[in-house]
């Protein structure tokens, strides 16, 4: 159904993927339509940074109908210095190759139509398809996931201020950040605190940030454990949160088993799924 | 002190309630006092299913520096032949979880067992307010 | 002497609450208090409220795990519920899990666990067995981590 992005044909360099199996077409419909509903916005454009493509996610994001986008030049959909920039980035690429945001996930902005600018993540590949290059972009809005951190930013400057350490960060919601190096004594009281502090505030998500624990070792990962086991058996949930790379290797390292949490890296990717979990009403 | 004697699940009930309210009276924490009434519940049912029957006496204690509660369980039952298997997680001569001994152990701040075998057993425990 | 348990119906789903002051005998007659429930009503969920237990000791708890298993042995769903943080530190500690039971920390979240929703709250807060409607199709079903 008018699909502007060319059915992969059977030339040497195009998508080998969907071969030679049975009627062609069928197939080709099919990853069209994939592609057509698929919920990150993707466009496509050629060397002359025309817009070739662009999926129902991309036309919703930008709020542009596809009618408006399309044959025009991609920068349209740019914010300030990449806008004038942006043929030039395609100009020195076909011409020397070096590779600067292709292959890559990067954070950059997007513009809508009514002129909003806002954070975008963005992957760019380059594919051949029927001997033409095309550069397709897969673009991912980054508004809540800054929003939340912004939240959590300025959440934590008030947890600093405080000094209990439990904090209600939302609705439903309680962290309790671990800071320094953590004792038998201290964890258990902690965590006692935050098990009644959730039933006192009918929380149903307690997050356990350990960003500010130097050193993570077996007995706070069985405090922790304890404590999630705890939560189950309440009905509520909890998350792990501030794991650094080190830390997860430390975790693997003691063969610590944390499934019974869900684990996130930072605070605000914590707070993200807590939100998740109390609004869709998951929870236990 | 009060005692109250333990002689059929009712009493069981009963043990814990006692336990529960001095707790109550000496200020222990929430989960302190669930941590204390739990125990006394496990105690109180060791005498009766295992002890054949006996009582408890229950009471506050000052010592030195530290305010708490003592309970003090005694039967004329059978006692226990090996008291650290008896202890061991998951040991039963009931056919049940065996976690009562051990699990009443680590709520309390101390247990102490002394059981002849063939004269009784007498359970002592003790928890300090923090 | 021992009371029977209660099992209640609330709409389709069976509902027992467990009350502090049970003897060892009360507790034990859950067993079959609820399984005859099950067979005559075909209830597919069972929902046991624990909101007002203070203790929750070797014996109960194993009570409670067993009668789980079993509801869950004849296809009914099971959902603990509205267990105090104070019991849930106490059972931890005496080495008791629960496990394989789903949980929920308000009847109306355990209902929703189990594919059920209160739709109408009466003014005194006490939903009726009439507010209980199903809800199709939200997967609210998966509420374990
Ligand atoms: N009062 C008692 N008199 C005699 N034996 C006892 C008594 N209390 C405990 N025991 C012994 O210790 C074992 C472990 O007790 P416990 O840990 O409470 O587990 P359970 O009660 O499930 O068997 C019992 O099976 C019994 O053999
Ligand atoms: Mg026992």
């Amino acid at each position: 159904m008018g699909h502007q992005f060319p059915p992969p044909k059977k030339s040497a360099k195009a998508g080998s993927a969907p071969a030679d199996h049975g009627p062609s077409f069928d197939r080709a419909d099919l990853f069209a339509s994939i592609v057509d509903y698929t919920a990150d916005a993707i466009i496509a454009i050629n060397e002359a940074c025309e817009v070739e493509y662009l999926n129902r996610a991309a036309e919703r994001l930008f709020g542009y109908g596809r009618e408006e986008v399309l044959g025009h030049n991609i920068n349209m959909l740019m914010s300030k210095p990449h806008q004038e920039r942006h043929d030039d980035y395609v100009a020195t690429y076909l011409r020397t190759g070096a590779k600067v945001i292709l292959d890559t996930w990067r954070e950059t902005e997007g513009r809508k139509k009514d002129g909003t600018i806002f954070p975008i993540e963005l992957g760019v590949r380059e594919c051949w398809v029927a001997d033409r290059r095309i550069f397709t972009g897969i673009v991912r809005d980054l508004t809540a996931l800054k929003k939340a951190q912004e939240e959590v930013a300025r959440k934590n400057a008030d947890i600093r201020e405080l000094s209990t350490p439990v904090i209600n960060v939302a609705d439903g919601v309680l962290v309790l950040p671990l800071i320094g190096t953590v004792d038998s004594a201290r964890a258990r009281d902690s965590m006692e605190m935050a098990i009644t502090r959730m039933a006192q505030d009918k929380a149903a998500v307690l997050i356990v940030d350990i960003t500010g624990v130097p050193a993570f070792d077996t007995m706070v990962a069985n405090h922790i454990i304890s404590m999630a086991t705890c939560i189950r058996l309440m009905g509520g949930h909890s998350i792990l949160t501030g794991i650094s790379p080190a830390t997860a290797l430390t975790i693997v390292g003691l063969g610590v088993d944390l499934s019974m949490l869900s684990t996130r890296a930072t605070l605000a990717q914590g707070l993200e799924l807590a939100v998740d979990l109390v609004r869709n009403g998951t929870t236990g | 002190m009060q005692r109250i004697e333990i002689r059929d699940e009712q009493d069981i009930v009963r043990a814990r309630t006692a336990a529960r309210s001095l707790a109550e009276t000496l200020n222990f924490s929430v989960v302190d006092k669930t941590r204390i009434a739990t125990a006394v519940s496990e105690l109180a049912r060791n005498v009766v299913v295992h002890g054949g029957g006996g009582y408890v006496e229950v009471e506050s204690v000052n010592a030195e520096k530290r305010v708490g509660m003592r309970c003090v369980f005694v039967d004329q039952g059978p006692g226990i032949e090996d008291v650290e298997r008896a202890m061991a997680e998951g040991f039963s001569t009931a056919g049940t979880i065996g976690h009562g001994l051990p699990g009443a152990r680590r709520l309390m701040d101390d247990l102490s067992i002394e059981a002849t075998p063939g004269q009784g057993t007498r359970v002592e425990i003790i928890k300090w307010i923090p | 002497m021992s009371e029977a348990i209660p099992v209640l119906g609330v709409g389709p789903v069976l509902l027992v609450s467990i009350q502090n002051e049970l003897t060892d005998r009360s507790v034990s007659s859950l067993h079959r208090a609820v399984l005859e429930r099950i067979q005559e009503t075909g209830a597919p969920a069972l929902l046991i409220d624990v909101t007002a237990s203070e203790v929750i000791d070797t014996f109960i708890g194993r009570i409670l795990s067993e009668t789980a298993r079993m509801a869950q042995l004849m296809n009914t769903d099971v959902v603990l519920v509205g267990m105090q943080p104070e019991v849930a530190i106490t059972l931890l500690e005496m080495g008791l899990e629960i496990p394989n039971v789903r949980t929920a920390m308000s009847l109306e979240k355990g209902l929703e666990a189990v594919g059920y929703r209160i739709t109408k709250i009466d003014d005194d807060a006490n939903p009726s067995v009439a507010d209980i409607t199903e809800s199709l199709g939200t997967g609210v079903g998966d509420a374990k981590d």
